[in-house]
């Protein structure tokens, strides 16, 4: 694991959530601000990149919702633990599909 | 032919981005397979007013959505179904259940309707939040075309696990084995029941995230982001989405 403090071990993770979050949030000023880090930090390409993995993630979401698809079979024993930990066993769309 | 430009974008947008924009607004304002562009093009229009709907906001906020009565402010002809899967894919999908979805089938969506809706509000969605996140003015909804559904059902669509048929990996045809067959994850066969629209999708999904081979490799680095700060921005925005998938 990295040693980068707040990052979660991934390069510039705090800054890269801060923009997760900004691009679903109601916050015009903290998603220009969140932007324009982005841009300088990780440059034009990274941000482009940034803003198709946000746009998405925030449709594919919706999409699993929507039809209720279940979590891969191959998926299931190995992500049990962190599910359970992170309390996503308790959404609505798990306790649903 | 619809024409997609980022002109007005802060940086330069890569071409191969750019294209699976532009095939994507083409799709929705094209004949789909069991709605016409009139109709897909409505669905865009829709999932913008969504987010101005005052039925939608309340809902939002209540502890129990599904206790709220109210009306959609809605600015198309859609059915009454058709816009309640609509706001409800805008502003709340967290909380969808099984029985809303299939109250709406019961109550005059097609099955097939429902997962095409679904394709085409989801597409719109994911290209709204990309203008967004750029911080630019969301692309202009394209004019419908003229041209009648294909009205094609996939002969090897079944009911399943999921909420509505799909193609399991073992009816998958030789042809879309790629496509929906073994060892594809479940998201990629969610539209299978209208593959066109799935297929679209991916389409987009493959350029703006990855692509299906790019997925399975963790040693390639495909774009001007690492994988794992790939996967940190997906992972959040699918933990405040509340999407357990």
């Amino acid at each position: 694991m990295g040693t980068a403090e707040g990052d979660g071990g991934i390069p510039n993770g705090a800054m890269l959530v801060s923009f997760a979050e900004a691009i679903v949030g109601d916050d015009t000023s903290r998603l220009n601000a969140a932007r324009d880090e982005v841009r300088q930090v990780l440059g034009e390409d990274g941000l482009v990149d940034c803003c198709g993995i946000a746009a998405t993630f925030n449709a594919i979401d919706r999409v699993a919702d929507s039809i209720g698809i279940p979590i891969d079979e191959i998926r299931l024993e190995p992500t049990a633990e962190f599910r359970r930990e992170l309390g996503i066993d308790e959404f609505p769309s798990r306790l649903e599909s | 032919m619809t024409t997609v430009s980022y002109d007005d974008a802060p940086v330069p947008i890569r071409q191969d981005l750019l294209d699976a924009h532009q095939r994507a607004w083409q799709r929705i304002a094209e004949p789909g397979t069991w709605l016409d562009g009139s109709t897909r093009t409505a669905i865009a229009h829709e999932v913008r007013n969504a987010r101005q709907c005052k039925f939608c906001a309340e809902r939002k906020q209540a502890l129990m959505p599904y206790s709220l009565e109210g009306a959609h402010q809605t600015v198309t002809g859609l059915s009454e179904a058709q816009v309640e899967l609509i706001h409800r894919l805008a502003t709340d999908s967290a909380r969808l259940k099984r029985s809303w979805c299939r109250n709406l089938i019961d109550n005059g969506l097609s099955e097939e309707e429902y997962v095409e809706t679904v394709g085409v509000a989801c597409t719109t969605i994911s290209l709204d939040t990309f203008a967004h996140a750029l911080g630019i003015q969301l692309r202009e909804i394209p004019a419908a075309q003229e041209g009648n559904p294909s009205r094609i059902r996939p002969e090897e669509a079944r009911q399943g696990d999921p909420w509505v048929p799909w193609i399991a990996p073992e009816d998958a045809s030789e042809a879309d084995r790629d496509t929906f067959g073994p060892g594809i994850s479940n998201i990629r066969r969610a539209l299978s029941l209208v593959p066109d629209d799935a297929r679209g999708f991916f389409d987009l999904v493959g350029n703006q995230y990855l692509d299906a081979e790019q997925m399975k490799d963790f040693v390639t680095q495909f774009r001007a982001i690492t994988r794992a700060q790939i996967e940190l921005i997906a992972g959040r925005i699918s933990a405040i989405n509340q999407c357990a998938y």
